[in-house]
């Protein structure tokens, strides 16, 4: 221990500077303190609109399981949706019996199914052209809405700029292992606070895919969502383009099933990461410098992206080559180490903070879980990350993800794939 | 539904070729070059350990011949695995005896020769051999011929010493073989010839240091020591190589 004290007082403060961003604890620390003084802006108060109607579309691929809590949730909800459509993508399973069972029960007003699978896009946008809302509420299967969430969402369209909106996410099977667990604290730090202060600043680029709002004319005009993957992504960035604002509601919660072992979530997070790296730098060149008609919640939705992931995960093996060779072996991994116990304190008070702010509990195997987030977050998502913009950059492996049918990716990409 | 898609608005990717695309051959190059370069350096840093055969540890620094090989048993070493060290710095402590054994042997064989130095003086001495200018030469009693400028037949040496006389480019080494004679083998001119009391091996064999007779070349721990002139005061005459002489060994005429 006090070996690890000596060398971490001894180093240069560019080695400390850049451990800190490896680690990825404290950009989450300004954001909480920020929004602890201030206060959680509450924009989702007022009530929507008397005639905002709210058409929800549920497209699901082998997801029967989970699409009867999800529609329960979704009629129980205080701002009733005008309809809700399902849409069977081709499941081979029980799934469109299901779905018709609920039709037949009267909890779903419409059910489509694709003969074939067509992916998760063609589903949404052959919905959208059948729905008659004013608001299109996109939804995963496996998704639960608190009962005021859908009226969070359509208040903030009081705005007319705004053309779309997400609602903060938990993890409901947060109790089941310990990557669940520490999922859920991960989605409160990034999702709750991190998009928090995103939105006081205008910055949300990514519109969750598992529970997002879109203005319908807005939506169908431009063409609703493209092939994807990563569609969720490419039409939140694409509003933003057009000069729409795309909004972040805290106080709407959704719930929604994570992966359960380490080696799902990091495939998740792998898709997640591809589709991130393509759509922001390949697709829409936000590695550059100057963007026509770009403003400065612009600039600041990409500089977040660019300073607290692209650079941390780009530069974390060249900073461990950089400490080995300086240090040696032995002293590096004292050094890290000494390092993440002074940042544990900081995670662990980030930790505390974002679970009194948004009222959430934490049970005995989430608090065991915390000492270890740190490792989770910025070491073994970090890697994950690290190996998933490789691969893209490299063998463009996104145009291989499962998520779109392969007939649709040879379409699309004919003989590139 | 009679809807006017605006797709294509000229400030948003083309939602086709934008998919299509893929990053620019130079930047996948520069990419690949540093991941694997950095990966290399692990391995390699990592996995060095594990596969350099050069024994326990790693020396880094070049080597230096410091003498000829021989065993030793290292009795203390005062470096860890990893270990940083300078020049000049103690790093072990070993013990040879087979140095030891080569040192004993020599040093004995030195002893041997200045014992019998020292007889061969008083026996000298004793028979009136002046003390310089002699040509050593064994006569032949048959022979009417004036002595030869080679040795041969019996030859009164001290058994297990050597005398080499040379003729010209060629010398030959006689060992002293005691009853059997004087045995004639040839050797190679600048051969050294230490002598010792152990009897010269049958058969031609070649002579290891301490034994007398003639050295093997080939074998390199006999390496060869020059040969002196003549302890006498005579000197060798290197222009009249016929005339040259060169005792080695115990032969002095003091």
């Amino acid at each position: 221990m006090f070996e690890m004290v000596q060398l971490v007082a001894g180093t240069n403060l560019f080695l400390l500077a850049f451990s800190v961003l490896i680690f990825d604890i404290p950009r989450y620390t300004l954001s909480l303190v920020s929004l602890a003084l201030f206060g959680v802006r509450g924009r989702g108060d007022r009530v929507a609109a008397g005639n905002a109607s709210v058409s929800v579309i549920i497209p699901t691929f082998n997801g029967g399981s989970g699409l009867g809590p999800s529609i329960a949730s979704l009629n129980r909800q205080t701002l009733r949706p005008a309809e809700i459509i399902v849409v069977d993508d081709g499941s081979t399973d029980e799934t469109r019996a299901i779905a018709e069972r609920a039709r037949a029960l009267g909890l779903v007003d419409m059910v489509i199914c694709h003969g074939t699978r067509c992916g998760r896009s063609a589903a949404i946008n052959a919905a959208a052209r059948f729905a008659s809302g004013d608001l299109l509420l996109t939804v995963d299967a496996d998704t639960v809405f608190e009962p005021i969430a859908v009226a969070r969402l359509a208040a903030s369209f009081s705005d007319p700029r705004v053309a779309g909106a997400s609602c903060n996410i938990a993890i409901s099977n947060e109790r089941d292992s310990l990557w669940t667990e520490l999922q859920s604290v991960e989605y409160l730090m990034s999702i709750s606070a991190g998009r928090s202060i995103l939105d006081v600043v205008g910055a949300i680029a990514c519109l969750s895919g598992a529970c997002s709002m879109y203005r319908r004319d807005t939506f169908v005009r431009q063409g609703g969502l493209d092939v994807g993957p990563g569609e969720d992504l490419e039409y939140s960035l694409r509003l933003r383009r057009l000069g729409y604002l795309v909004r972040f509601v805290p106080d709407a919660w959704a719930e929604t099933a994570g992966p359960t072992t380490g080696i799902s979530l990091l495939r998740q997070r792998a898709r997640w990461d591809r589709d991130a790296l393509r759509i922001r730098f390949i697709m829409y060149g936000e590695l550059s410098l100057f963007h026509r008609f770009e403003r400065l919640p612009d600039t600041l939705q990409r500089l977040d992206f660019i300073v607290f992931d692209l650079v941390p995960t780009l530069s974390l093996p060249l900073y461990l080559v950089y400490i080995v060779l300086l240090l040696g072996a032995t002293n590096a991994a004292l050094f890290l180490g000494g390092i993440y116990f002074v940042l544990l304190w900081i995670s662990i008070f980030n930790m505390a903070l974002a679970f009194v702010m948004f009222n959430r509990t934490i049970g005995l195997v989430g608090l065991g879980a915390s000492p270890i987030f740190p490792l989770y977050q910025g070491v073994y998502l970090k890697c994950g990350r690290f190996f998933s913009y490789s691969s893209e950059i490299i063998f463009a492996t996104s145009r291989r993800d499962d998520f779109v049918p392969p007939r649709v990716r040879r379409a699309l990409l004919g003989d590139r794939i | 539904m009679n809807v006017t898609i605006n797709r294509l608005d000229p400030n948003v990717p083309d939602p086709v070729e934008s998919r299509r695309r893929a990053a620019g051959r130079f930047v996948r190059f520069a990419y690949a070059t540093i991941v694997f370069g950095v990966l290399g350096f692990f391995v390699i840093y990592f996995g060095a350990p594990f596969v350099y055969l050069g024994g326990p540890g790693t020396v880094s620094s070049p080597r230096y011949v410091v003498s000829l090989p021989y065993t030793v048993q290292v009795s203390q070493m005062n470096l860890v695995p990893g270990a940083t060290v300078k020049a000049g710095e103690e790093i072990a402590e070993v013990l040879s005896p087979e140095q030891d054994s080569i040192v004993a042997t020599y040093m004995r064989a030195l002893a041997d020769i200045a014992g019998r130095t020292a007889e061969l003086r008083i026996k000298a001495r004793v028979a009136g051999i002046p003390r310089s200018g002699a040509l050593l030469s064994a006569r032949d009693p048959g022979s009417s011929r004036t002595p030869r400028r080679y040795v041969h037949g019996h030859c009164d040496l001290p058994h297990g010493s050597v005398a080499r006389v040379r003729l010209g480019a060629q010398s030959r080494c006689l060992a002293g073989g005691g009853s059997r004679g004087v045995r004639h083998s040839t050797c190679l001119p600048g051969s050294i010839y230490p002598t010792a009391s152990r009897p010269p091996r049958s058969g031609g064999a070649p002579f290891r240091p301490g034994e007398g007779g003639c050295a093997d070349r080939r074998n390199s721990l006999d390496r060869p020591r020059a040969c002196w002139p003549v302890a006498d005061g005579g000197h060798a005459d290197r222009r009249n190589p016929r005339f040259d002489r060169y005792l080695c060994g115990l032969v002095h005429s003091k």
